[in-house]
């Protein structure tokens, strides 16, 4: 039997459609409550965090942060020193089954050359560039390894380029983000003997991720998957709470990154 | 009735054999091949045999032949510009020299100066500014008249040979990838950059100065050892990427990308040597997408082009003058990079 556990959504008006629109295909999983303590709390980070931290009360068991790119690192870790031992769930584009991300791994040993991660967003906010820096972090951090520096190589008024390294066998990392019509993620992989492609569209919401991994056998991708990365990050937090995951490497994940981006 | 012009070959390799054979062979109510100049005797021989030419051992004979219309430059780099000023001298009609048009700005300003006095039309041999789709995907950007904020070139390729045993039968076949060579000191590394650019990147900075038109700074350069490297540029509020990664055992991957902040214009192109029709555009925005190809290469529309130039008089899609500026761009590009090279220990 599935558990179901009562949302409260955030006052940011845009952020709690879109998460109408997640919770709606999760109806076992998740009930959205106005008023009341609810299990869930959704903590918006465009929001008043103070007045949504003082929400917490003795009935939350959870917290969903939604747009964790957009949070600065005090505010990150004074969710997390609020939450006290709740478990806290982040809101990612690049949010994948575990098949998902093995898959797309293939070759652990494989060391490449080039990583290509870019960023397409639609905002024209400030904070939007950083907050997509922010997924190609945690996306590499999934897939890849442990974030260990971050170089900022340049920036304008409509794009930002670093260089990454990692605790892994991946070189040659570069992250950008850049303001344009729509909302992308890509990677881009590549090696002597392996090249990984990867798309995410952060909209329409259950667009599946593009894979494709090419080898000396051709190239070849897995069975679409047509659920976005919100989706998935409510059932890992669902998953969670049912004690069947733990989310500590990616808050800490989540920390690192947001320390390496304090600077945006 | 189309006019016949007739052809004459200097260097009769891989890419007259493999490319420029092929096409023409396609196009005989236009060209003919006369003449195939080659030091080898014997590759002269058999490749003019297989296209119902002459063989010949000296540029000299192609050159002083009055019914050779066009000269094609298929030979080394080093030998380029003294040829294509060569075939101004002797009053040719036209000349296609594969790219790099020179090796150095003083070589190909002497072609240029030779070229406004014989009246000579010389045509850079750079497919992809000339692929139907490019050209079509560039108008379409044109006409948005927005101005790219980030370009990108990618080019991840398995080793020619795969191609070229598939466009031609080689008269030597193609040699395997070369084996890692030793560990190089810092200038060799320095020096292979800016051969990879000037023969890698090279078909691509055409189509990159475009939308982009000055190397501004390189910010960050990256050899990806045999044929590889990592380039990012920065110029304003411009940003450039050169990837490439040269031989890999997977399939080609051959992408030019422009954006601006309301439209991008993606380039997919097929890999060298093979005659498989022209690259695939496509031009995005928030409400739209138009796509572009066309069943003919951008080797073949070089051809039909250059055809169009010398018997209609129609206009050069693109000037010696602007041939000049790409290659400017590229060398003052390898510069910038061996300078900013990151040394690999």
């Amino acid at each position: 039997m599935t558990t179901q556990y009562s949302v409260a959504l955030a006052q940011d008006e845009a952020d709690a459609g879109f998460q109408h629109i997640v919770l709606a295909t999760l109806p076992n999983r998740f009930r959205i409550v106005s008023d009341g303590d609810a299990d869930i709390l959704v903590i918006s980070a465009t929001g008043d965090l103070k007045r949504q931290l003082a929400a917490i009360g003795p009935g939350t068991r959870a917290l969903f942060v939604s747009a964790p790119g957009r949070l600065s690192a005090e505010a990150f870790k004074a969710i997390r020193e609020r939450a006290g031992g709740r478990t806290i769930g982040l809101g990612l584009v690049a949010a994948f089954t575990d098949a998902a991300a093995d898959w797309l791994r293939a070759d652990s040993a494989d060391s490449p050359g080039i990583v290509d991660v870019e960023a397409e967003v639609s905002s024209s906010d400030a904070g939007a560039l950083r907050a997509a820096l922010f997924e190609q972090l945690m996306l590499l951090d999934a897939l890849a390894g442990r974030t260990t520096g971050l170089r900022m190589l340049t920036r304008t008024s409509g794009q930002a380029v670093a260089a990454v390294t990692l605790d892994s066998t991946w070189r040659g990392i570069r992250i950008s983000a850049r303001r344009n019509f729509r909302d992308r993620v890509a990677l881009h992989t590549v090696s002597r003997s392996l090249r990984r492609q990867l798309t995410l569209t952060a909209h329409p919401h259950a667009e599946p991720a593009g894979m494709r991994i090419c080898d000396a056998a051709g190239s070849r991708s897995p069975f679409p998957v047509y659920e976005g990365g919100q989706r998935r990050s409510w059932l890992d937090l669902h998953d969670a709470l049912e004690g069947k995951r733990g989310f500590q490497d990616r808050l800490a994940a989540a920390a690192r990154a947001l320390e390496l981006l304090r600077f945006e | 009735m189309t006019r016949r012009l007739s052809i004459g070959f200097l260097g009769g390799g891989l890419v007259t054999q493999a490319i420029h054979l092929p096409v023409l062979a396609g196009m005989r109510d236009a060209w003919q091949v006369g003449k195939v100049m080659d030091v080898d005797a014997e590759v002269a021989r058999i490749v003019a045999e297989r296209c119902g030419a002459a063989p010949c051992a000296a540029a000299a004979e192609v050159l002083e032949d009055p019914s050779i219309d066009v000269v094609a430059i298929c030979s080394p780099n080093a030998c380029h510009a003294e040829q294509a000023i060569a075939a101004c001298h002797a009053g040719k009609r036209g000349v296609l020299c594969e790219k790099p048009l020179a090796t150095t700005l003083q070589e190909a300003q002497a072609i240029a100066a030779a070229a406004a006095v014989s009246g000579t039309k010389i045509l850079v041999g750079t497919m992809h500014l000339y692929d139907p789709a490019f050209r079509a995907g560039l108008r379409a950007f044109q006409a948005t008249r927005d101005v790219a904020c980030y370009v990108k070139s990618a080019i991840y390729l398995p080793s020619n040979g795969h191609f070229i045993d598939l466009a031609t039968e080689a008269v030597h076949p193609s040699t395997p990838p070369p084996a890692a060579a030793a560990m190089l000191n810092g200038e060799e590394q320095r020096q292979r950059i800016r051969q990879t650019i000037l023969g890698l990147a090279i078909h691509h900075i055409p189509l990159l100065r475009r939308f982009y038109p000055a190397v501004g700074a390189v910010l960050e350069a990256r050899r990806l050892p045999p044929f590889g490297y990592s380039l990012l540029l920065h110029n304003g509020d411009q940003i450039a990427e050169l990837l490439a990664f040269m031989p890999g055992q997977w399939p080609p991957y051959w992408t030019f990308e422009a954006a601006s902040e309301r439209h991008s214009l993606t380039v997919r192109f097929p890999p060298s040597y093979v005659a498989a029709g022209s690259g695939h555009a496509q031009l995005d925005s928030a409400t739209t997408t138009s796509a572009f190809h066309s069943p003919i290469s951008g080797y073949e529309a070089q051809w039909r082009h250059m055809h169009d130039v010398l018997v209609n008089d129609a206009p050069q899609l693109e000037s010696l003058d602007a041939a000049i500026d790409d290659l400017g761009f590229a060398i003052e590009l390898a510069e910038q990079s061996a300078a900013m090279l990151e040394i690999a220990a």
